[in-house]
């Protein structure tokens, strides 16, 4: 199997997370390797949030508000 | 209005302006400009006197401008309360005091002695009055400010410089026994009565143009109008120039039915391309007839366009005193389309009318009763619940920076003094639990309930072991 990168989404609570969750009604695919973590707005996100994701193993990490 | 203004638990205010709104959910403190009048109410009786009396005449925004009233005047005949202000921009005494200082007319206040002419008989006439200031507590706020017409001059293809190509709002003045010529129909460029008359649906609305919204009440109104017409004057011929017809609602249909068996003639189709003045005077329409497959023009004697709904003037005004974010369109914006359809951005402020939207009088008076309920029943138990996602601040961790107050986007955050030593504290009740200033703060000295720091590591954590 190919590699993919595991990409961490922090996302807003209002619109990213209730987008992805639509995508999940609406039955569409996103890679099993973006892991979502929610956050009440894209407000909330500490630089820490990034580096720790980004030293803990993540490839990369995708901020969505 | 009459209603409201006796009701011994409502308090009417008019002729003022909000100014300022400070505070919050259950303690909003209202900063009302009440504008000068340049009458004592206390003593105007709305007698008139003063109007037939003054000497100068404006154009009429009551009736669109199609007729003149004076300078001191009583807004519209159902006034309430009925009572006459001064026009201080046209007033001849006003507008020669402020260019040369002197004052001359007062035939208001004074009469016309050598006609034997008395001034306000009420002695009501106040010319040094001044603008007032009041300011009220509240619990709640519902916004009902309305809309207004769109002008008929975007709209150059259907010669809106002519007289007889009226707005809908115009023509509903010209219907009206208050009207500029107290009801009786007739042609504004000569004075004749029409023998046909066209309405043009849709004009800035359903379009990419100007708005792309459906402006929901032309079509029931255009009827009504077609209807008055036909039971009042048989002999008129109407047109009736519409997209397609949209009568959705109670008895709507029924009502569309009935009026073309009026013999009414409905035009089903595209937009009209235009409308020319021919030189005997006569308006020509041309449009295309979705049901003959062929392009028609027809020559009418009057045209009536029914302009699009818009966001009343000062919309983003207000939007920006009272917190309330608006739509794409202008229009204030409701928190949920389906599940909030009263509620706003700001806590406690409610909204109702075609200030959220285009709709009709009976869908206003539903939305009206939704807001004031909504309103009321936050107030009335004299405690608010909330989400228990908001910020706290550890008063031993936090070092009186004040960058979180800064960025709080409710302005939830302000410095506080503690025997002296400045620490934030947060107002739950305005707290909306976004975590912008528990993200910013660098001593880390605000919890974010419900999504702190150690939980939210602790998830990217736990989705990176695997």
């Amino acid at each position: 199997m190919s590699w993919e990168p595991k990409i961490i989404v922090i996302a807003c609570n209002w619109c990213t997370y209730a987008a992805a969750d639509l995508a999940g009604s609406l039955k569409y695919n996103y890679p099993p390797t973006a892991y979502i973590v929610r956050v009440p707005c894209s407000g909330r996100v500490e630089p820490e949030f990034i580096v720790k994701a980004l030293t803990n193993g993540a490839d990369g990490v995708l901020i969505g508000g | 209005m009459g209603e409201v203004a006796r009701h011994s638990n409502i308090k009417l205010i008019t002729y003022a302006e909000v100014e300022d709104v400070k505070g919050y959910v259950g303690n909003f403190e209202v900063t009302i400009r009440k504008k000068a009048k340049y009458v004592d109410w206390e003593r105007c009786t709305g007698c008139g006197h003063c109007i037939e009396i003054c000497p100068t005449k404006v154009p009429d925004e009551f009736n669109c401008g199609l007729s003149q009233r004076k300078a001191i005047y009583i807004q519209f005949p159902q006034a309430v309360p009925k009572k006459a202000i001064i026009d201080a921009e046209k007033c001849l005494y006003f507008k020669t005091k402020r260019k040369t200082g002197k004052t001359v007319c007062q035939i208001c206040y004074k009469g016309i002695p050598s006609k034997g002419i008395e001034g306000c008989p009420a002695k009501a006439i106040k010319y040094d009055d001044k603008d007032e200031y009041m300011t009220i507590k509240v619990g709640s706020i519902i916004l009902a400010t309305g809309f207004k017409v769109m002008d008929k001059h975007h709209f150059k293809e259907y010669s809106p410089d002519c007289p007889d190509v009226l707005t809908s709002m115009e023509f509903e003045r010209l219907l009206s026994a208050t009207g500029p010529t107290e009801g009786k129909l007739q042609r504004l460029s000569d004075g004749k009565k029409p023998k046909s008359i066209a309405f043009i649906s849709c004009v800035g609305s359903r379009s990419k143009k100007y708005h792309t919204y459906c402006s929901k009440i032309c079509c029931m109104y255009m009827l009504k109008h077609a209807r008055i017409l036909k039971e009042k004057y048989p002999d008129i011929d109407v047109y009736l120039f519409f997209i397609d017809v949209r009568t959705a609602g109670k008895d709507f249909e029924e009502f569309y039915v009935f009026t073309k068996q009026l013999g009414v003639k409905v035009i089903r189709g595209g937009r009209v391309s235009g409308v020319d003045v021919k030189p005997d005077g006569k308006l020509r329409v041309k449009a295309y007839d979705v049901d003959l497959c062929s392009p028609v023009e027809v020559d009418v004697d009057m045209v009536v366009l029914a302009t699009a709904v818009e966001p009343a003037l000062d919309t983003e005004k207000l939007s920006k005193i009272f917190n309330v974010s608006r739509g794409r369109e202008g229009f204030f914006k409701e928190v949920h389309t389906k599940l909030y359809p009263v509620e706003t951005s700001a806590k406690g402020i409610f909204i109702a009318g075609c200030a959220q939207g285009p709709k009709d009088i009976p869908e206003s008076v539903i939305q009206a009763r939704a807001a004031s309920s909504a309103a009321a029943a936050l107030v009335i138990p004299g405690k608010i619940r909330f989400e228990a996602i908001l910020a706290q601040v550890n008063k031993d961790k936090c070092s009186g920076c004040g960058v979180c107050g800064q960025l709080c986007p409710y302005s939830a955050i302000r410095l506080e003094s503690y025997d002296g030593v400045y620490k934030a504290k947060v107002e739950a009740a305005l707290c909306s639990g976004c975590g912008t200033c528990a993200a910013a703060c660098p001593s880390r000295a605000i919890t974010f309930h419900g999504f702190t720091t150690e939980q939210i590591e602790a998830q990217i954590d736990a989705l990176l072991i695997a």
